[in-house]
């Protein structure tokens, strides 16, 4: 594969997963910091997860370097997602 | 991969914003056109499922018209007795369920209907006779004509008839339109301009107008549908937060119960009889102002026993509000206490529950009446063009001059795409009529009759993706579009010779969602006859050539990056 090519695609697997992780990363922390009952939060943090992969996807694609699209989708993915675990509320 | 390498290789991402969008939107939109074009158009045919499903069953069509002159039956008045009925039949034929729920509907032409979980899992449910309560067998399956109706196309447009994959499928092609509409709308810098620009007959400047006008046009509707059709299965295509949530193990029935099971009891192992439920349906009626539709029994003969009273959502009460949510209250049963109250529209947990059903009712229109169903039908179709303008474009553009993106295998990969566009664009349009003229064409006695039927829809798109393949893409297309043209204006021709009705006999009995169908075929057939004569008529490859330069002096920053 040429250079151009590896790089084409490593791009599009930091839109499909890096933008996945990364959406469920916020999903998460949304779930658990929302001021709202844990269904409704869920729910607000559901329904808000496709406006955070597009805007994500869309990033990955403008921005230059790709090794700061790739970090610009994973740390943020991991700081979300474990602070979001971190404070997912109980079985109450 | 190193920094250096980086920057000596040329990315679409190195020319700038927009030129990174416009190859985003490109691309992104090339290789989910075809499907997006089959799933917008039998979305749009989805808005008249029920239209639809009425012309394919012309016999029920016709005994309903038999009888339309009648004054209708007496609305029914013995709730309470078929309430009893119900609960005598449940108590015999199904007393270990958890879950009892009767519609003892009251308006004409409806009987009494039973439904319950079963204790292994599963819905079931049985049709009473409304004066004796005896299960009635619908043993008549012969005399029918089997059909999907209109339902095979909202079948196909969410899950393409395979299930768990098919809605996965819809899922993934929906998000990526998602990012095919933001990048296109960046990459467009004079969208509100160029939406005032038409130049017809003027090759890919014409469609490139063609495809901007569409979008523009109805871009907000674009947004919703797309985000609104994600929305279904949300907690299936992003599931983290309801398993963060509530657990690893069953984390999706625990949400489902916090969201739409409410406060439902536990069993108390008490015994407890079921009283009279019709004075609930009494106080439930003055509590949401609907009448009673549905009637919901959790834990029968158990003190922990509740009852929730569903009502019915009146058409002039959808033509007020966007949420499809009817009234609801619950009463436990062992003290009488009313427990809860949803007021119709309202929501059982908050905001968000509300949100997720309004983008549902904005989904499938379910509000807003005849004057919505034909608004979502039109912008349908004019996110079906904007499809299939785009998957054209693509090719028009490089009819004239390669770009070479794929190396020596460039001509191939362009040859590809043409048959793909044919396939789904005629190919689709041609599968969808002949899946109506297989309703006519295949014995009603058939087996497995409404099987045959979609399997006609798919082997008939399979055949059109063979003929383009095999054909030059002009013939191709002028053969296909010829095809789907006569197939649509004859449809009122093949109904007159193998059921015997037709449109002025429609027109007469005031029939107007079969003449609907009717209508809308010869249009659809007028359109098609209509493209494939200037497919015919248009200049061959080498004359577009001569006329190209004029074109690309001009070219906007779409033509120049897409």
């Amino acid at each position: 594969m040429k250079p151009v090519h590896m790089m084409l695609l490593s791009r599009v697997l930091a839109a499909v997963f890096g933008g996945y992780a990364l959406t469920s990363g916020v999903a998460v922390l949304l779930s658990s910091i929302l001021p709202l009952s844990r269904v409704e939060a869920v729910q607000t943090a559901t329904l808000s997860a496709f406006v955070v992969y597009t805007c994500a996807v869309i990033w990955v694609f403008a921005v230059q370097d790709l090794r700061r699209a790739w970090l610009g989708m994973l740390l943020p993915a991991i700081a979300c997602g474990s602070l979001g675990l971190l404070l997912a509320r109980g079985a109450a | 991969m190193s920094m250096k390498l980086e920057k000596a290789v040329k990315t679409p991402q190195s020319g700038g914003l927009r030129q990174a969008m416009a190859w985003l939107h490109t691309w992104s939109g090339l290789w989910i056109s075809w499907l997006l074009f089959a799933i917008f158009l039998t979305g749009t045919l989805s808005v008249f499922e029920e239209p639809i499903g009425h012309w394919m069953q012309p016999e029920h069509a016709i005994e309903e018209a038999k009888h339309a002159n009648e004054p209708p039956p007496p609305k029914v008045t013995d709730r309470a007795q078929r309430l009893q009925l119900a609960l005598d039949f449940m108590a015999k034929a199904h007393p270990k369920a958890d879950m009892w729920e009767i519609w003892p509907v009251q308006r004409p032409g409806q009987g009494l209907s039973a439904y319950w979980f079963q204790p292994q899992g599963g819905y079931g449910a049985a049709d009473l006779d409304p004066l004796t309560g005896k299960q009635i067998e619908h043993g008549h399956a012969g005399v029918q004509r089997a059909t999907q109706g209109g339902h095979h196309f909202v079948d196909f447009h969410y899950e393409l008839h395979a299930g768990r994959i098919g809605v996965w499928i819809v899922g993934i092609t929906t998000m990526i339109m998602l990012v095919a509409l933001v990048s296109g709308v960046i990459t467009h810098k004079r969208i509100f301009k160029d939406f005032f620009t038409f130049r017809p007959a003027k090759g890919q400047r014409s469609w490139l107008d063609a495809h901007n006008a569409v979008a523009v046009l109805t871009l907000p509707f674009q947004f919703m549908i797309a985000y609104t059709g994600l929305v279904f299965f949300a907690d299936d295509y992003v599931p983290a937060p309801v398993v963060a949530q509530y657990g690893v193990d069953n984390a999706k029935k625990s949400f489902l119960a916090d969201w739409n099971d409410v406060g439902k009891p536990a069993r108390s192992g008490q015994p407890l009889a079921i009283p009279d439920l019709e004075q609930f349906a009494l106080r439930a009626e003055q509590a949401i102002g609907q009448e009673i539709r549905a009637v919901v029994l959790d834990n029968p003969n158990d003190a922990s026993m509740r009852v929730c009273m569903y009502g019915w959502n009146e058409d002039s009460g959808l033509l007020e509000r966007i949420s499809a949510n009817t009234g609801r209250a619950c009463y436990a049963l062992a003290t009488g206490l009313e427990t809860a109250v949803r007021q119709p529209g309202g929501s059982d947990t908050g905001g968000a529950a509300l949100t997720r059903n309004v983008m549902s009712s904005l989904h499938m229109a379910s509000f807003g009446g005849l004057p919505m169903r034909w608004l979502y039908f039109l912008c349908g179709l004019a996110g079906t063009a904007m499809m299939g303008t785009g998957a054209v474009l693509f090719l028009v553009k490089r009819r004239q001059k390669s770009l070479g993106e794929f190396g020596a295998a460039t001509p191939r990969v362009y040859r590809l795409v043409a048959c793909m566009n044919i396939a789904a664009i005629a190919g689709l349009s041609i599968a969808c009529i002949s899946y109506l003229w297989a309703n006519r064409l295949i014995p009603i006695g058939q087996e497995l009759r409404a099987g045959w039927e979609v399997r006609a829809f798919f082997g008939v798109w399979c055949l059109t993706l063979l003929h383009a393949c095999l054909r030059s893409e002009k013939r191709a297309w002028i053969e296909q579009l010829g095809l789907l043209a006569a197939l649509c204006l004859l449809l009122p021709l093949l109904n007159l010779l193998t059921t015997g009705d037709n449109l002025a006999a429609q027109y007469a009995r005031g029939d107007w969602e079969s003449a609907g169908v009717e209508l809308c075929a010869i249009a659809f057939g007028l359109l098609a006859a209509w493209g494939a004569r200037k497919v015919g008529t248009r200049k061959s490859a080498a004359a577009a050539k001569k006329t190209a330069p004029a074109n690309i002096n001009r070219s906007t920053t779409m033509e120049n990056n897409a």
